[in-house]
């Protein structure tokens, strides 16, 4: 049986024919020719869309050795039911998330042992100084937040990531659009050409971490990053002295979502900023597979602080290795409302000193 | 920041300031009638005679001529210009004064949030970046869009605003 093909024009969607005339296919609406190798390409290839294809292996951990989590106890918080890890010496009267007490359940065992592990590079000293910054010059924060006793809440904690590695194999179409203007002594001419891009390649991506917690906010440990992975050791138990280090709850399978949409949105960036000289360029279709994708489980160093202010929580976070501090702060209302008079004030008086001296009051 | 905020505040400022006698000097009409009537007056060849002078067929003076047209002199439309609306301008300078209350407390609320999502993986990508292996750019069609350009106003024909096409 005879199979009926039509071609629809990129422009309007119209239904192509063939111009014997031109020798090219052309849109009985708008007019518009086309090539038709050109055409027969970008036709199969917005028939043919890929899906994208981001399978992982997620074998990472390793099996812990005889003898080697001996020296470790797990503290169970009451509160958020976090359990919490840390060598015998250690003595952990809280929770580092909710801030609850925590009680000692017993030894550590089972559970995936991490691949690495970044040491801590930052001491609690720096992170008390971080927080003194973090919260100078803020005009809107309440003042029991400077309250020195505050930052003895300091506690450092090794947080789960999962790390993925991947080469991100993208193929993507765009159309864009070219603009040319010029004018004779009568009209101004438009010129608009449009052209089919097609771009293929690969970008590699090396440990992008996700947040193996839940007790730990992902957010509060996105907004840390980055961490630099050169600074990761294969993952020693005498790293966790004097530290916290929180068991993951989220197994790798669970974060591969987040990873990759991380990884999309940036490998398609990335494709977008080879397409330049256009005056607009729109994405057609494509898709983004994902090659020797495996996963890491690693221990990542992060001081954490919580405290609480009219009934509300709020934990703040250092990345234990760079120093990068966040925690979103409260806004002591009756401050913003009394800025907003004030400057609200002072502008519409200047505002009203001007239109005098220019004479309009 | 802060000094971005301010610098934006005091250009605002500025504009609306200066935004202020705008509005009321070209409330008016018939600013392009007094136009006409002086084009015409000196196209004649009786530019040096004063206005006691000139022949205003039945009306005393310009200005006569201009009020009974719905117009005002020019001398007329620079006074209007100047004349001050102390109520408004004290009601534009604190919707002003309020917007820029609004903007830097605002401002302020937003710089106590330092938590935020990550939704790429830029840190994390290869520092030899993307490798290409198709890089292909095909033409398709092209369009040519025609737009007449209003004529230049020539003596004898009525005024045209800009961007408009010129009558059959």
């Amino acid at each position: 049986m005879a199979e009926l093909i039509e071609y629809k024009c990129p422009s309007c969607n119209g239904k192509l024919e063939f111009n014997s005339t031109v020798q090219k296919m052309k849109c009985p609406f708008c007019e518009s020719e086309f090539d038709v190798a050109t055409l027969m390409s970008f036709d199969q290839q917005l028939e043919n869309p890929l899906e994208d294809n981001m399978n992982w292996s997620t074998a990472a951990g390793g099996e812990w050795q005889n003898g080697e989590a001996d020296g470790m106890k797990v503290y169970k918080c009451q509160s958020c039911g976090g359990e919490v890890v840390a060598d015998a010496t250690t003595s952990a009267t809280h929770c580092p998330y909710c801030d609850n007490p925590v009680v000692m359940t017993g030894n550590f065992s089972g559970d995936l042992k991490p691949d690495y592990v970044i040491p801590f590079k930052l001491d609690k000293e720096a992170a008390k100084n971080a927080l003194k910054n973090h919260l100078n010059g803020r005009k809107l924060l309440p003042k029991v937040f400077k309250d020195e006793n505050h930052i003895d809440e300091i506690k450092g904690v090794y947080v789960p990531v999962w790390l993925f590695d991947a080469e991100a194999d993208g193929n993507i179409l765009y159309k864009g659009e070219k603009v040319r203007t010029w004018q004779d002594s009568q009209f101004r001419y438009t010129e608009r050409n449009f052209y089919s891009i097609t771009r293929q390649g690969t970008l590699d991506f090396e440990h992008v971490p996700v947040d193996g917690s839940t007790k730990m906010q992902d957010e509060l440990m996105q907004s840390i990053e980055p961490f630099n992975f050169k600074d990761a050791v294969p993952f020693q138990t005498a790293y966790l002295s004097g530290y916290l280090a929180d068991k993951y709850d989220v197994a790798a399978e669970d974060s591969i979502d987040t990873a990759n949409k991380r990884i999309k949105n940036t490998t398609e960036q990335a494709f977008r900023e080879t397409v330049q000289g256009y005056s607009s360029v729109i994405r057609q279709s494509g898709n983004i597979n994902l090659n020797n994708a495996k996963a890491k489980y690693a221990l990542y160093p992060v001081w954490i602080l919580n405290t609480s202010w009219n009934n509300n929580k709020y934990t703040f976070a250092m990345n234990g290795q760079t120093g990068k501090f966040v925690g979103d702060l409260p806004v002591d209302n009756g401050a913003a409302m009394r800025w907003f008079i004030g400057v609200s004030a002072v502008a519409a008086a200047g505002c009203y000193l001007i239109a005098k001296l220019l004479g309009y009051a | 920041m802060k000094k971005r905020f301010l610098a934006a505040a005091a250009a605002m400022l500025l504009t609306f300031s200066v935004g202020i006698p705008t509005v009321s000097a070209y409330a008016d009409n018939g600013y392009g009638e007094i136009y006409d009537i002086d084009e015409d007056y000196y196209d004649s060849g009786q530019g040096e005679i004063l206005d006691s002078e000139y022949d205003y067929e039945g009306y005393g003076n310009a200005e006569e001529v201009t009020q009974e047209n719905g117009c005002v002199t020019y001398d007329q439309y620079q006074t209007t210009a100047r004349q001050a609306n102390p109520a408004l301008t004290i009601l534009i300078c604190i919707g002003i004064g309020l917007l820029i209350g609004f903007i830097v407390t605002a401002s302020m609320k937003a710089s106590m949030k330092s938590v935020r999502q990550q939704t790429g993986a830029a840190d994390y990508k290869d520092r030899t970046g993307i490798k290409l292996s198709v890089r292909r750019d095909d033409f398709l069609y092209n369009r040519i869009e025609k737009t007449p350009i209003a004529q230049p106003r020539q003596q004898g024909t009525p005024p045209q605003g800009g961007g408009q096409q010129p009558r059959p």
